[in-house]
């Protein structure tokens, strides 16, 4: 028997490029005047994006940029079957007293999120930890919503949400895959 | 050497809040436990390499996942300042990560003070520097010394049958990787170490920093005596083949031996294995596990030798089979003179009562003596207490070793 996967794209370039410069405009207006501001993506695909929103927000805010790699903080981990890294995050700069803005591509059920805080409260104790996504396709597991976000998606539990980005994939679109 | 760097001092509420960023992680109520290789030791590597960038340093992970900073300034040859932030099982909170807490804070007092380097300073924590993981200790700095290779350590196990081998391709390290992390002699200028003592010799005599003069090493060996088991009812006592009470003579012929016969070496037998363990069953089998240090290669090996003949003595006097072997002969090391002679001078200029000493327990700097000129400072435990979550130093005497290590680094680096 064949099964048919259905590929629905809900993104394109130009549209991925609008929502890029809407989220920056609401993180300026939520953020300006304050002081001390992180962005930090979660890898892969967030530290792209947040790179992009630096881009744009430094113009008229002064902003850190750093990225995290939650491996260690994974609520599922199996350390002896995953692959693990050491000192792939890169964050420079003190987060103590920060206003951190965590950018992922995809919220789905929070649980990155989750690993990403518990990481970032063991490096430092920031002032305030904002959450900035992509897309945000429902199915939480946690208590945990966005503060910034691009654009909602109506999704099946069993779909994949699979955004793509010029500098990881050579293209900039997001698909929903149904099984 | 200026003034001004004579009088340069670490920052110690800085010091202090990067020792409580990394024993933050597997905090266990007083004490730490983060053991080689797992989620909590590699969290707090973690967070050391992040310490590491915000300390404007260099990061860079080897093939063991020893974490290393280097500084931006300087060049050629380093000053390495390590130590390690893994644990023993049930650990304290001081052990390792005082060294390496120092370092990263000597290093960003050194940057900041805008002193010009000839050397870059280099800080390290070091792999599984204790063997309650995988029974070798001092891991990553052996395979940096070029002692140990992929090979030696792959097949190593834990208690649940993980080879650590597995560990290491699971960060990624393949055999080539851990084999580049062995480093030339001539990348280094110096190493240094500041360790608490976990003794309670410094304690006692009233003094703040012990200047190691040398590091004893340990001869382990396995004995096992292998009599009958027999109802201990039914069986007279001249027909017995007890093996614990041949081992109980072998055990107090250890302190004998230790005590009187030879000098400068310490005996231990430290574990005991009775089968079948029953109360009602002459011991048939009975294994006992002797540590014997010295920093006399020559002592430690009289007093092994005179342990297994005294074994076989007990053996062939009961009649009771033995098997017997040495599991583990380490070489102990001598630290730099010119370096203590360095350490002692800092001392004397700065009023720190000192003293000079050896190290009983095995550390990275021993490793790293076979490769550079290596230094290493002690501050005290209180209570000698280490190995255990009740483990503690006072913050004034780490901030005094670590001002006594940043006087050292500058010579060496400047």
């Amino acid at each position: 028997m064949k099964f048919l996967v259905k590929e629905k794209r809900i993104l394109n370039s130009k549209q991925i490029d609008e929502l890029i410069d809407t989220l920056a405009r609401r993180m300026l207006r939520k953020l300006a005047g304050g002081k001390s501001v992180a962005l930090i993506g979660i890898k892969t695909r967030g530290a792209y994006l947040s790179k992009r929103l630096v881009d744009k927000l430094s113009k008229k805010l002064e902003v850190h940029h750093g990225t995290l790699d939650i491996i260690l903080y994974r609520d599922d981990l199996n350390v002896l079957q995953e692959e693990l890294t050491i000192g792939e995050s890169d964050i420079s700069f003190d987060l103590n007293g920060k206003t951190v803005v965590l950018v992922d591509d995809v919220l789905f059920t929070g649980r990155t999120v989750r690993a990403a805080i518990d990481q970032i409260l063991d490096l430092g104790r920031p002032a305030v930890i904002y959450l900035a996504v992509l897309v945000d396709r429902g199915h939480r597991e946690l208590p945990i919503s966005p503060t910034f976000c691009g654009k909602k998606v109506e999704t099946q539990r069993g779909d994949r949400v699979e955004v793509k980005l010029k500098e990881k994939d050579g293209v900039d679109e997001a698909y929903v895959i149904s099984p | 050497m200026t003034e001004a760097t004579l009088d340069l001092k670490i920052d110690r509420k800085r010091l202090e809040e990067t020792l409580n960023a990394l024993t933050k992680i597997g905090m266990t109520g007083k004490g730490s436990q983060r053991t080689a290789y797992t989620i909590k030791e590699m969290r707090a590597k973690e967070v050391l390499t992040h310490l590491l960038r915000r300390g404007g340093l260099e990061v860079r992970i080897d093939g063991v996942g020893n974490v290393f900073g280097r500084t931006r300034q300087g060049s050629g040859p380093v000053v390495m300042i390590g130590s390690h932030v893994d644990t023993v099982p049930e650990g304290g909170r001081f052990d390792g990560v005082v060294g390496v807490a120092s370092g990263l804070e000597i290093a960003r007092t050194i940057c900041e003070s805008g002193i010009t380097l000839r050397h870059r300073i280099e800080i390290c924590a070091f792999s599984a520097e204790e063997s309650s993981r995988f029974g070798v200790g001092t891991i990553g700095s052996a395979v940096v010394a070029g002692e140990l290779s992929a090979k030696d350590i792959e097949g190593l196990k834990d208690k649940h049958g993980h080879r650590l081998g597995e560990v290491l391709a699971r960060l990624g390290r393949s055999h080539d990787v851990i084999n580049s992390s062995k480093r030339d002699p001539s990348e280094f200028h110096a190493y240094l170490e500041l360790h608490v003592e976990q003794g309670p010799v410094l304690e006692s005599e009233g003094k703040k920093i012990g200047v190691v003069s040398a590091i004893s090493a340990s001869t382990r060996l396995r004995v096992r005596f292998l009599g009958r088991a027999d109802h201990s009812g039914t069986t007279p006592m001249n027909l017995r083949k007890d093996a614990l009470t041949a081992a109980s003579e072998l055990i107090l012929a250890v302190e004998r031996i230790c005590k009187n016969e030879v000098k400068g070496v310490v005996g231990t037998v430290g574990s005991m294995n009775v089968s079948p363990n029953a109360m009602n069953v002459v011991p048939a089998i009975v294994e006992l596990g002797i540590d014997i240090r010295s920093i006399l290669a020559e002592s430690k090996k009289a007093a092994a030798s005179l342990v297994l003949q005294e074994a076989q003595q007990i053996s062939k006097r009961r009649n009771i089979e033995l098997e017997a072997s040495i599991i583990k002969e380490d070489e102990p090391v001598t630290l730099n003179e010119e370096i203590v002679s360095l350490f002692e001078g800092i001392c004397k200029s700065s009023g720190a009562p000192y003293r000079v000493m050896i190290s009983g327990a095995g550390h990275d700097a021993m490793k790293m003596a076979r490769i550079t000129r290596s230094g290493m400072l002690f501050i005290p435990s209180k209570r000698g207490l280490s190995h255990n979550p009740d483990e503690w130093t006072d913050l004034n005497d780490v901030e005094l070793g670590a001002n006594c290590l940043l006087q050292a680094a500058l010579r060496l680096a400047t």
